[in-house]
């Protein structure tokens, strides 16, 4: 559906914002493009939409080269690009759709009863003016407009950007839909744990490049990392004598233990027997040290 | 091309429910439009002694045909991708937006006009006049409207020419300018001469904008491929 081969590409003359990138999306398949700010991951969303061309190697979207074919397939892709689109405030949520719909060549037939049920899961009223709308309530419209063609492939950067809890959840049932019904979707978010939520596999970028690719525990392999579960201690002194040795327990009194239900049982075994008490329990992101740049 | 009306119809409704939403604001729009308009024509009396606002409400025509374009392509919210991202292509999305916002235009022109009637001391049958070349107002605004539209694209931040090039186009419409071969390569001096009713030809005219739009064309497209072979294309 999606293939980028060695793909290097940039802005000018300043240095690639991608380098030698390559990645394969899948039918029924969810992507996630991890990294810090100006890592390249919008740079390779533009790619795949044809409005940036690569330096060096190949894009390919439905099988085409997206710089010359992209109004083929734009009305079977849903697209919300760098957490925008075009809104206009006097217009009605209904009337915004409409406009987007129009700019797709979609049917009228086709779109009035799919827009009216996205309005409808997104929580949107239908015709009060944009400009009465709360910033998150505008991401969920945005998010309406992009999903309004029924796409089979979806391309979301930053969809989670200002999108309150609720509107995460109903975009994560919407994404499952997609994957379910065989589409496939390729998301960028700052927010680490919606991604791997949602997401079969990840590309980690640094500067332009791809550290790493695949499922979650490759990707944390390859990046150095594993799963963990960190358990804050009430109090973490009682403890410390007994803790072997591979387990970290860090300066706010959380200690960090293999994913695995053997090291987990030993840990709360020690809790229990010295007393120490449980304040919180939680699984940190391993891709969130791929962000900060470490190893 | 059976697209094309639907579209259009359905824009201009959008269009008009975004203007009427707010009355007091579109009241207010077609006064300060109409003040604007009748001190510009008493001033144009004073220089060259000529009457009729016609001229005027022309080259507001042109100058919204004229700066639409670009308009659409600065929209901070993302708008030159989802023009591009879109099965029509970016230079017939334009105009076909900027026709939707003339049609608008020549209605709410025409309101001012009647305001205008008394106050001017008009006589209706300049309606008429103005309704006749409307069309060709629009048509000459186009071709400029779309080089700029590729200046914008590739530059950013383009208002001030624009606000320039408008004043210039306002100017023209109530100072005496003269046609001759001057209007044969600039279609809005044929324009303000044939609706001052002095000689000259209007096929000259449409041919001579037709030939503007032609490369306003030609210059998106070229800016358009240059601007996705250097990442320009977006808002930054």
């Amino acid at each position: 559906m999606l293939e980028l081969k060695q793909v290097t590409a940039g802005y000018g003359r300043n240095a690639p914002a991608l380098k030698s990138v390559s990645l394969t999306l899948q039918p029924g398949n969810v992507h996630a493009i991890v990294g810090a700010n100006g890592a390249g991951k919008t740079t390779l969303l533009r790619l795949v939409l044809g409005l940036l061309s690569p330096g060096s190697g190949q894009v390919r979207v439905f099988g085409q080269d997206p710089l010359l074919s992209i109004a083929q397939f734009v009305h079977k892709t849903g697209i919300l690009l760098d957490g925008r689109r075009r809104l206009e405030p006097r217009w009605t949520a209904e009337e915004n759709l409409e406009y987007h719909a129009l700019r797709l060549k979609l049917r009228p037939v086709a779109y009035r009863d799919r827009s009216r049920g996205l309005l409808d899961r997104f929580g949107l009223p239908a015709r009060e003016p944009v400009n009465r709308f709360s910033r998150g309530m505008r991401q969920r419209l945005r998010l309406v407009i992009a999903l309004l063609p029924s796409p089979c492939l979806v391309l979301l950067d930053e969809p989670t950007l200002g999108l309150d809890v609720e509107g995460q959840k109903v975009l994560m049932r919407i994404i499952d839909e997609t994957r379910s019904a065989g589409g496939s979707v390729l998301l960028t978010s700052q927010s680490l744990d919606f991604l791997e939520r949602v997401a079969d596999e990840f590309t980690i970028l640094r500067k332009g490049e791809a550290v790493a690719q695949g499922p979650l525990d490759a990707v944390a392999r390859a990046i150095g990392q594993t799963l963990q579960v960190a358990l804050s201690v009430a109090y973490p002194e009682r403890i410390v004598d007994a803790l072997p040795n591979e387990w970290e327990l860090d300066a706010h009194g959380r200690i960090r233990v293999p994913l695995d239900p053997r090291a987990i049982a030993k840990v709360m075994e020690l809790l229990v027997e010295n007393e120490a008490g449980l304040l919180d329990l939680e699984r940190p992101s391993p891709l969130e040290k791929s962000i900060g740049g470490e190893p | 091309m059976t697209a094309v009306p639907g579209f259009l119809a359905r824009l201009f409704r959008l269009q008009a429910a975004q203007e009427l939403r707010y009355p007091v604001a579109f009241v207010t729009n077609l006064l300060a439009a109409a003040v604007f308009l009748a001190l510009l024509a008493f001033a144009g009396r004073a220089v060259s002694g000529a009457h009729s606002p016609v001229p005027l409400l022309l080259g507001f025509m042109v100058m919204v045909s004229l700066q639409n374009p670009s308009r659409i392509v600065e929209d901070p919210a993302g708008a030159p991708e989802e023009c591009m991202l879109s099965r029509w292509t970016l230079t017939g999305l334009m105009i076909l937006e900027t026709l939707a916002r003339g049609l608008w235009m020549t209605l709410q022109l025409s309101l001012t006009f009647v305001l205008l009637l008394l106050p001017l001391g008009l006589e209706a049958q300049e309606l008429r006049t103005f309704f006749q070349w409307a069309p060709l107002a629009w048509w000459v605004g186009l071709g400029p409207g779309l080089m700029l539209a590729s200046a914008t694209l590739l530059f950013k931040r383009t208002g001030a020419l624009l606000n320039l090039v408008s004043l210039l186009v306002l100017g023209g419409a109530v100072l005496p300018v003269g046609a001759g071969w001057v209007g044969y390569v600039f279609p809005y001096v044929e324009l303000l001469a044939l609706v001052r009713g002095a000689p000259g030809s209007a096929g000259g005219a449409w041919i001579a904008a037709t030939a503007w739009v032609l490369v306003g064309v030609l210059l998106l497209r070229a800016a358009e491929r240059y601007g996705a072979r250097h990442g320009l294309l977006g808002v930054r």
